[in-house]
């Protein structure tokens, strides 16, 4: 049972410091989804990542020049890696003049021993408005920091 | 990015601490002698914290996390393989250990 409190703010980022995010969900961290994606860039970083549409994500840049966004299969995602300390924070793309973000819970060590165990994904036979379509859904709305 | 290793490894270790937990590293223990970058190293950024005795590397352009080393290089000095970057069968069936970096410096099995 999935439990909605009122929403709470949680701060994570990079290693260093130079990339943080303040991530609003009104769910409780143990009904987080936790998604293991399987694609190659997913599995090398080990990212587990999660959303709420109904919260909100903004990212920061606290050094400037750190923040990479790194483009691979369709080009559609900005992931988004700190170029000092190397840690994967989140990814976000662009769908009719709105972002969407999610964030890689390794960046949020405040509640990383809460989280429910994560599920395998792969999104690998989705086509590009399929995809769109689901993280719309899904995926948490980006907002200026 | 590109890694030479003389052998698969024999274990994996899944830490715990600040920055390994972020960067989800299954590390493969090597020294210098055994393990060796093929890339040039100008395709690799270094990052030091801490007590600043290892370097943490990570590829510029995808920033996976490729090994880390002994800031004090020699042949039998550390040179420690992130393994989430080996192909799948050089790893199948090899155990995972966990390490708590975070507190005791102990391993958890």
């Amino acid at each position: 049972m999935t439990t909605r409190q009122p929403s709470r703010e949680h701060e994570g980022g990079c290693h260093c410091g130079a990339i943080g995010f303040v991530y609003r969900t009104a769910l409780e961290p143990r009904d987080w989804p936790i998604r293991a994606c399987q694609c190659t860039f997913c599995r090398a970083h080990g990212g587990l990542t999660t959303s709420d549409p109904a919260g909100s994500l903004a990212f920061v840049e606290r050094v400037p020049g750190a923040l990479n966004r790194y483009r691979f299969g369709k080009k559609i995602t900005d992931f988004l890696i700190c170029r000092r300390c190397g840690a994967y924070v989140g990814a976000t793309m662009q769908a009719e003049d709105k972002g969407f973000g999610i964030v890689n819970v390794r960046a949020l060590p405040s509640v990383f021993e809460q989280l429910p165990a994560p599920q395998p994904m792969d999104y690998e036979s989705e086509g590009r408005t399929e995809r769109t379509a689901r993280r719309g859904q899904r995926w948490t709305p980006v907002v200026a920091a | 990015m590109r890694i030479e290793i003389d052998a698969r490894p024999r274990s994996l270790t899944s830490c715990n601490c600040s920055i390994c937990r972020r960067l989800a590293a299954l590390w493969a223990y090597y020294t210098r002698r055994e393990a060796r970058l093929v890339t040039p190293e100008d395709a690799l950024s270094a990052y030091r914290w801490n007590d600043k005795l290892i370097e943490f590397y990570h590829c510029n352009t995808c920033g996976c996390a490729t090994h880390y080393e002994s800031v004090d290089k020699n042949p039998e000095s550390r040179f420690v393989v992130n393994a989430r970057c080996m192909p799948d069968d050089a790893i199948a069936g090899v155990v995972v250990r966990r390490f708590d970096g975070a507190s005791t410096w102990k391993y958890l099995d």
